[in-house]
């Protein structure tokens, strides 16, 4: 044996041992039958976990899971506060997310303010969503007091009858009793424009409702003697719209601030939020939270438990005292979850109760994020996607499927067109797929459904290696050479070509791995790795096994 | 041994005509897509033009134009919808939106929670599972798009810096036209089938071009080789000829190799790689035809114009 072939024999068991090594835990774990499964998971769960996340990891699309890529609105922080926002934001993220428990969940930053979160096997695409993507601000704010409020709330009614004098041209003590309808209607579109639901039938419309444009959207919640609110959920575009009018926005002092529920409830039969008039400065703010828990109190509604730092515990000592027997709003990102009445002084301890209609699932969620922080500013949501985990094991075994039959295809072709020396090419196929999968494995790619297609790509282009070297050794044999002289013409002569004509496919994976996305990356790799290593085995492994004769008396081919 | 092609001898060049005729068709198509792309006019997949894209089926049968209408009618006129029924996937079907709401935070309605709540109320009894969605936000299709562009010019890029290292100067004119004509024309005929073009199309693509390549290279390889063996200088078209004939068998043997398995791909690879098999499929074998009745003929007329003698 010339040391050429001696070095080649080792170095190619070296591989194989090394690449037995990476594979293995993969083959192991798939070798698993769902019975397995279902055994190990119960008797040890950990056990299996660590199987799988040693076997190579499976692509969202693969194994069904959510794709979430968030924009950090950079834009609302001034210039210091945005350089580590997405890092910041980053770090919440992550903590929030930990307690959700996702197996491996990918979060990282993409460009200037994006960040990339991958769940694999979740799919409640809401529930992530709004577990991510809340800024999760939360301050606490005292109410106005009645009479304030009322004064506030009729200047507002002041201040749209005017505009409205002033737009419609319609003084408001025209007579009614005779005037046609459509004066009223008009009013409401006048002051609404075309944002607003002006279905009320005009003459439904009372004295009260043309005086007090705004107040007659708000419904005093009976047993309080605060300015809480309902207001018709349907009714609640109108009233945003109306506040935001600049007339309006005069007229609000920066003292007070008005704020809507969180979310909407039954009250007679109908859908409505609640509304608040609030004092405008923060008393306390989520920063102080060291904890949060989420509990059930005396009477079965959730609520979330919270503790605070000792600056925290003074500064709501300070508010609650003085306080007792007023409501203290709950605000969570400018909607308010509850404002339940202050029984007595609070420490360092206090409890969220949660708005009407809430569940303990979003007690929980809200646990969740009030202990990880808030976000320093919005995110935005700017691409979603999410595979369900049947279509995953749909893709899979179609690859599967796809995978086999193409293999059987290319093996028996290449056999029987070159004999003996064919078999031997595919050997040299079945040693370039198996050091591929443990490539994979061994690198912690990532196997996504255009990877396994780049796998299948790479069968039908590695062997062209070999389909090059055997027709050059036909040509050679052709011309009369020996049969030993043949196969080392032809392996020196199409080895040029060989890495030639692959070097193209290598640079267009390598330019596809470095701008594609996810499922494109998967592509790129497995056609790199595959078409990188099959100079290898194309070359040196079947020029090993031609290598163990000197001379030859046939040569099947 | 046997040979599928035993000693050939086809007059390759002697059919440019047809073959450029049919190129010069192909080619111009490809133009004609690339225009329609750069316009806005051709079809593209959500990865390029943002929008939301889900996928489902219904328990029992729903007609597509039923599912169209109560879409079209309830807030999405420009709704695509495709079949996906196929041996053993009932009703199924795949759905796509240009409208994105823009700037959603969290708890917001999306757009598939539109779409899902329009479909629940026209057919209230017919329960419809969601399989997949995908959302995409107009910034990110616009960084989706620059990223492809910045793929392709690179990738253009560096196999015409290859073929400018490894051919002499006709052969490398010929090699890079062949490879555009190649490129252009998968995306010619994908445009005539009014088929989208998103992400993996583009891959395809740019794989394509790669592959085209090598095809051209063992080709051009042979000429090189025999040009220096025949050193006459009037029997160019002859050796060019006898050069493309003496790799007939290694040329088939490739391309039927990766054929199979992309047709393996084609039909058992299923919907999500389906419109990526099938451009694999059809560059192949203009890649082929390419190296033969492309590339190689472009090389002879140019000699019978302007001969030079070959190193």
């Amino acid at each position: 044996m010339s040391r050429a072939q001696t070095w080649r024999i080792a170095v190619t068991l070296l591989l194989v041992i090394a690449a037995i090594y990476y594979a293995w835990p993969t083959a192991r774990f798939w070798m698993l039958s769902g019975a397995d499964k279902d055994r190990l998971q119960n008797e040890n769960p950990a056990k299996l976990f660590t199987m799988k996340q040693e076997a190579v990891r499976l692509g969202l699309d693969l194994q069904g899971g959510m794709h979430v890529v968030l924009r950090i609105q950079k834009e609302k922080l001034d210039a210091t506060a945005s350089k580590d926002a997405v890092d910041r934001a980053l770090e919440i993220i992550r903590s929030r997310i930990d307690q959700f428990g996702v197996t491996e969940p990918v979060i990282q930053k993409s460009g200037d303010d994006r960040i990339i979160v991958d769940l694999p096997g979740f799919t409640d695409v809401e529930r992530a969503e709004k577990l991510i993507g809340e800024t999760a601000q939360l301050q606490f704010k005292l109410l106005e007091s009645q009479e304030n409020a009322t004064l506030l709330l009729s200047k507002i009614d002041e201040a749209l009858v005017e505009l409205r004098r002033k737009e419609g041209g319609e003084p408001a003590a025209t007579p009614r009793a005779d005037t046609a309808d459509t004066g009223k209607v008009n009013v409401l579109a006048d002051l609404l424009g075309d944002s607003a639901d002006t279905s009320k039938d005009a003459a439904a419309m009372t004295d009260e409702e043309l005086d007090q444009p705004f107040s007659t959207y708000l419904e005093p919640i009976p047993g309080t003697d605060f300015p809480e609110f309902f207001v018709e959920t349907e009714m609640v575009p109108n009233v945003k719209a109306l506040l935001e009018k600049p007339e309006v926005q005069k007229v609000i002092p920066s003292e007070a601030q008005f704020a809507l529920g969180r979310r909407s409830e039954i009250y007679t039969g109908r859908q409505v939020t609640r509304f608040y008039v609030m004092k405008s400065r923060v008393q306390m703010s989520g920063e102080y939270l060291t904890d949060a828990i989420p509990q059930t109190d005396q009477y079965g509604k959730p609520t979330v438990n919270f503790q605070l730092t000792r600056e925290g515990g003074r500064i709501f000592s300070r508010v609650s005292g003085p306080n007792i027997g007023k409501p203290l709003a709950i605000v969570l990102d400018g909607r308010v979850e509850s404002a339940p009445v202050i029984q007595d002084r609070i420490r360092d301890r206090g409890q969220i109760t949660m708005g009407s209609g809430a569940t303990y699932a979003e007690a929980r969620d809200l646990s969740i994020v009030l202990k990880a922080g808030a976000l320093p500013t919005d995110v935005e949501i700017i691409e979603t996607a999410v595979v369900g985990a049947s279509l995953g094991r749909d893709s899979i075994s179609k690859g599967l499927t796809s995978s086999y039959i193409a293999l059987i295809l290319v093996l028996l072709l290449v056999g029987i067109y070159y004999r003996i020396s064919g078999v031997i090419a595919d050997l040299g196929l079945i040693f370039n797929l198996f050091f591929l999968l443990a490539a994979m494995a061994g690198l912690r790619a990532t196997l996504t459904m255009p990877g396994i297609a780049g796998i299948i790509l790479t069968i039908g282009i590695s062997v062209d290696s070999n389909v090059l070297i055997l027709q050059r050794i036909r040509e050679e044999l052709a011309t009369g050479k020996t049969i030993r002289a043949s196969i080392d013409a032809g392996y020196d002569r199409a080895l040029v070509t060989i890495v030639d004509s692959h070097v193209t496919t290598l640079l267009t994976a390598a330019i596809l791995f470095i701008f594609g996305s996810g499922p494109i990356k998967g592509f790129a790799v497995s056609l790199f790795l595959g078409v990188a290593i099959s100079l290898y085995t194309a070359v040196v492994i079947t020029r090993a096994v031609y290598d163990f004769r000197k001379g030859y008396k046939t040569l099947s081919i | 041994m046997f040979e599928i092609i035993g000693k050939t001898s086809y007059n390759f060049i002697g059919m440019r005509k047809y073959a450029f005729t049919l190129s010069t068709i192909l080619t111009i198509l490809g133009l004609v897509a690339f225009v329609a792309i750069l316009l806005g006019k051709a079809p593209m997949g959500i990865d390029f033009t943002g929008g939301t894209m889900l996928q489902g089926n219904f328990e029992n049968p729903v007609s597509i134009g039923d599912l169209r209408s109560a879409l079209v009618g309830n807030g999405f006129p420009e709704a695509k919808i495709q079949s996906l029924t196929t041996v053993g996937v009932e009703n199924s079907f795949l759905i796509r939106v240009k409208t994105v709401v823009e700037g959603l935070s969290a708890g917001d309605e999306t757009t598939v929670d539109r779409i899902m709540a329009v479909i629940d109320k026209a057919f209230p009894a017919n329960k419809f599972t969601k399989d997949s969605e995908h959302t995409i936000g107009p910034a990110v299709g616009e960084t989706l798009r620059r990223q492809a562009t910045w793929a392709v010019l690179l990738a253009m890029g560096g196999i015409l810096l290859y073929i400018w290292l490894r051919f002499d100067f006709r052969f490398g004119v010929a090699a890079t036209i062949a490879t555009f004509h190649d490129v252009l024309a998968v995306l010619g005929i994908f445009w005539a089938l009014g088929i989208e073009i998103d992400l993996l199309v583009i891959t395809a693509l740019l794989t394509l071009a790669g592959y085209s390549l090598t095809d051209t290279v063992v080709v051009f390889d042979r000429i090189r080789e025999n040009l220096k063996l025949f050193r006459k200088k009037g029997d160019f078209v002859a050796t060019v000829n006898v050069s493309i004939n003496e790799v007939l068998s290694r040329t088939i043997m490739t391309s039927l190799t990766t054929l199979i398995v992309v047709v393996t791909l084609l039909f058992f690879g299923g919907q999500v790689l389906r419109v990526m098999s099938l451009a694999m499929t059809i560059g192949i074998l203009i890649g082929t035809y390419s190296s033969w009745f492309v590339a190689s003929p472009i090389v002879v007329v140019w000699e019978s114009r302007s001969p030079k003698r070959f190193r």
